[in-house]
């Protein structure tokens, strides 16, 4: 029974198609575990559940067999006694191909050939025609010669299926829950901020787009999408979920986008100036530590403008950003990067500048072995070179180990964890001011 | 009527169930497209539709490279946006028994018009080329000029605002980018120019080729006859700022350079082509019985002359005169960030008449370039573009005349 019947209800959990992060130091960081992909299909449907074998139809053609699940719901003693896969066909030749065996008729430039497919290849089909002794094997050519092919009504079906053997106690109509991880559905969020002519606030939404080449059609789904980033809920509650408020169709072969939150209409943004003086390697240490004192990693020193608004709530998903500049009716891009996320917040970057720049200093560092822990201070030096004040963001990454903390005592300037090894620092800068944060962070492993 | 081209929006038969609607005639509603080189465009297309009150499902033709993620709805126009649905082309498969068409879910809160706004990047290819019609004289000109917009996308496009930016989408966008970076932090905004928007006005583009005038006012301006000496041309500029000038020491002066001067006619600019696409330029000489011939072909507007004052055309070589250019100096101070090079253009008029020359000279090292010194009056020097200056002088009869002139790079 197909995904026609009544009870249907289908939930879709599909993670996000980010790729894993790169380790600038080259190989794997081992332990890191893998990021979930694909998508995880939770479905009721009505099966009519007897001795014979039961075809559940229109399933994702790129489903992992393995991870099928059937629970009964009107049953919860239905067991599976045995189970098949059977893959879809996509192509004229799958479905030709599946029908070997299957009564035809061919159209040919000399009329129709009616009989048995035998065989098929790209360039011929061969039919059975007769029978007794007038049987005979022909070879139609397919290029010029086959005009036209009909299949019986029925056979094989071209859509990938399950067809499985249940043992119920109670035969006849039953509900039942199929859940299955399936590649072919991947999302991605890409956001839009559109900043007004005196770029004091802005409109800021985002969308997620989600590609669904599966094979199948969801109708009426429940979307919860999963991003790569960790959860604000507490330490350790996994990756940060966006469920979608309303049910969804995803259509095969089609993207869908839907709004991942509630559109921020004229929101007051900041503008500032982030500064990077190393690059985040932290991927690089989070299974085994950089316990070395000398051990630093190479200069970044990277500044951005950029325009800054709030988000509560956890943080949002990796994506693309365009900003816009609105003026009058027109709009016009200003630019297209990646979304900066941190907690609580997130970042439009405007363009690199060279008018911040920054010095970092190592000024102590103390591993001690035996209580594991390393405790490093640092001077973080800020210089305004433009012509008007900024408020300037130092960025600095806790890459030495995941378990890391800066006590209030131990920073000149007041930090905020931005993200799990990310602390920020906030500095006025005048025009062409020095400032410097100073900071001793702790590190235990 | 159906008055709509870019996003053609039609109810159709969907959850809600909604008859098909025509879409509203809306005088308020054309697109805003914005050309790049490169055959970048940016449209931001209008709908203007009547809905009923609630949930609709409205049919939405995109062109095909655009991809779903590159759709921004920037105005909901008071509906409430659902999914979007957008036939997948990647990667290409054969659908067996779908159909594809692309929606959009929306609900109304009450029956009425509405319209919403989207902007996505497609493909429109275009080329500007310009006419300049003479006397025998060669004393005025009439300028024409056209853009022509190949429209391949399937999809008619009724524009209110046509706008055409001659750079790149990323040399346009950070031009953009730039001048908001100094609103909002002060930061430097640069001394490279950058292209300027030309708004060509409200054009029906329809699927094909589609010719717009570039140059309304067609009154005859003064041209005058000038010698130009271009020895390098634009070969080694350096499209992209990169943030260190080039330290090769034999860059452009590897092969000797050239020391034919060329016979060519100069036109001022106007104000009104403030913002026209470079193009090649053909002289057409209108002779007394009424025909037209080709005297020279060129290019205006192009973009390493984005600054200058003049154009100039190419007619032919010029006789009697020739120049020589010479590199005097070359330094690199790695302390204090700054190459030095001078030159020095040797001119020979053996002409027996006076010869007003001008000199195009490319920093091609790097976009951070200051003249240091020039043996010609400060006037007579010019920056022209990013990577170009020229310099103007007067030779007099049967006379040798040296330029020198000193650049300094800093980075």
């Amino acid at each position: 029974m197909g995904r026609g019947a009544s009870a249907d209800r289908t939930a879709i959990t599909v993670w996000a198609a980010t790729a894993a992060a790169a380790n600038p130091e080259g190989g794997d960081a081992y332990g890191n575990g893998s990021t979930p992909s694909g998508a995880l299909i939770t479905e009721q449907r009505e099966l009519d559940v007897g001795s014979g074998e039961v075809r559940i139809e229109n399933v994702a053609a790129t489903l992992d067999p393995a991870s099928v699940r059937l629970r009964g719901i009107s049953d919860p003693q239905l067991a599976v006694a045995e189970q098949r896969f059977v893959p879809g066909a996509a192509t004229p030749d799958d479905i030709l191909g599946r029908r070997v065996g299957e009564p035809i008729t061919v159209g040919t430039a000399k009329g129709e050939v009616v009989g048995i497919l035998r065989a098929v290849d790209k360039d011929s089909l061969v039919v059975e025609v007769g029978t007794g002794a007038q049987r005979q094997l022909r070879v139609l050519h397919r290029d010029g010669f086959v005009q036209d092919v009909k299949l019986a009504p029925g056979g094989a079906p071209a859509k990938a299926s399950l067809a499985v053997r249940l043992q119920t106690a109670k035969p006849g109509k039953q509900t039942v829950e199929i859940s299955y991880r399936t590649e072919g559905l991947v999302w991605s969020a890409d956001y839009l901020a559109v900043v007004d002519e005196a770029a004091k606030t802005f409109d800021f939404t985002g969308w997620a787009t989600i590609k669904n080449t599966s094979g199948t059609t969801f109708d009426g789904a429940q979307i919860t999408l999963v991003s790569s980033q960790p959860s604000n809920a507490k330490p350790g509650s996994g990756l940060t979920r966006f469920t979608i408020g309303k049910p969804v169709h995803v259509g095969d072969s089609e993207s869908v986008q839907v709004e991942l939150l509630p559109p921020r209409l004229h929101v007051k943004s900041r503008p500032v100036v982030t500064y990077e003086a190393i690059p985040d390697v932290s991927a690089v240490y989070r299974s085994s530590p950089s316990t070395e004192c000398t051990n630093v990693p190479g200069t970044a020193d990277k500044a951005e403008v950029a325009l800054e608004v709030d988000v509560p709530g956890d943080p949002l998903a990796d994506g693309k950003v365009r900003l816009f500049a609105r003026k009058g009716s027109q709009l016009d891009l200003v630019s297209e990067d990646s979304l900066r996320t941190a907690i609580g917040l997130a970042r439009v970057r405007v363009m690199p500048t060279a008018d911040l720049t920054g010095e970092r200093k190592i000024l102590s560092c103390t591993l001690d072995e035996r209580t594991r822990t390393l405790r490093e201070k640092v001077e973080v030096a800020l210089e305004n070179k433009a012509r008007q004040p900024v408020e300037a963001v130092a960025r600095e990454f806790m890459w030495r180990a995941p378990s890391w903390k800066v006590e209030p005592g131990d920073e000149t300037v007041k930090g905020v964890r931005a993200a799990p090894q990310t602390q920020e620092y906030r500095l006025s800068l005048p025009a062409g001011a020095k400032k410097s944060v100073v900071y001793t962070v702790t590190y235990t492993w | 009527m159906v008055r709509w081209f870019g996003l053609a929006l039609a109810f159709v038969g969907g959850a809600c169930g909604a008859a098909l609607h025509r879409v509203a005639n809306d005088a308020a509603s054309g697109d805003n497209v914005t050309l790049f080189r490169g055959g970048v465009a940016h449209v931001q297309h209008r709908i203007a539709v009547d809905l009923p009150a609630g949930a609709s499902s409205v049919k939405l033709e995109i062109p095909a490279d655009v991809k779903t993620e590159d759709l921004d709805w920037i105005d909901r126009g008071g509906l409430e946006l659902g999914a979007i649905h957008v036939c997948a082309s990647d990667p290409p498969q054969l659908i067996v028994g779908a159909q594809c068409g692309s929606t959009v879910d929306v609900r109304a809160p009450s029956a009425g018009h509405y319209i919403l706004s989207v902007t996505y990047p497609t493909k429109l290819v275009w080329d500007a080329a310009y006419t300049m019609t003479t006397s025998a004289t060669h004393d005025r000109a009439t300028i024409r000029g056209s853009i022509a917009i190949l429209n391949a996308t399937g999809i008619a496009y009724h524009i209110a605002h046509l706008r055409v930016i001659d750079s790149a989408l990323d040399a346009g966008v950070a031009a953009r980018a730039l001048a908001l970076s100094a609103s909002l932090a002060g930061t430097n905004v640069g001394t490279s120019p950058h292209a300027e928007v030309r708004d060509l006005g409200a054009v029906e583009l329809r699927v094909g080729e589609t010719r717009v005038p570039l140059i309304v006012d067609s009154k005859p301006r003064g041209i005058r006859s000038v010698l130009v000496y271009d020895p390098i041309g634009i070969a080694l500029d350096t499209p992209t700022p990169a943030s260190m000038p080039s330290e090769e020491p034999e860059l452009g002066i590897i092969a000797p350079a050239s020391t034919r001067v060329a016979e060519s006619i100069e036109l001022a600019r106007s104000r009104s082509s403030s913002g026209l696409p470079a193009g090649p330029v053909r002289l057409l000489e209108s002779r007394d019985d009424g025909t037209l011939a080709v005297v020279g072909e060129s290019q205006m507007f192009d973009v390493a002359t984005r600054v200058a004052r003049v154009d100039t055309i190419e007619v032919g070589t010029a006789v009697g005169v020739s120049a020589r250019r010479e590199r005097r100096e070359f330094s690199i101070d790695e302390d204090t960030h700054r190459i030095v090079e001078e030159f020095g253009i040797a001119i020979d008029n053996t002409r027996a008449g006076a010869v007003t020359m001008l000199l195009r000279e490319h920093l091609y090292r790097g976009q951070n370039w200051a003249i240091a010194y020039a043996s010609v009056p400060s006037t007579s020097v010019s920056k022209v573009g990013a990577q170009e200056i020229t310099l103007r002088v007067q030779v007099p009869a049967h006379t040798k005349k040296t330029v020198v002139y000193v650049v300094v790079y800093s980075w």
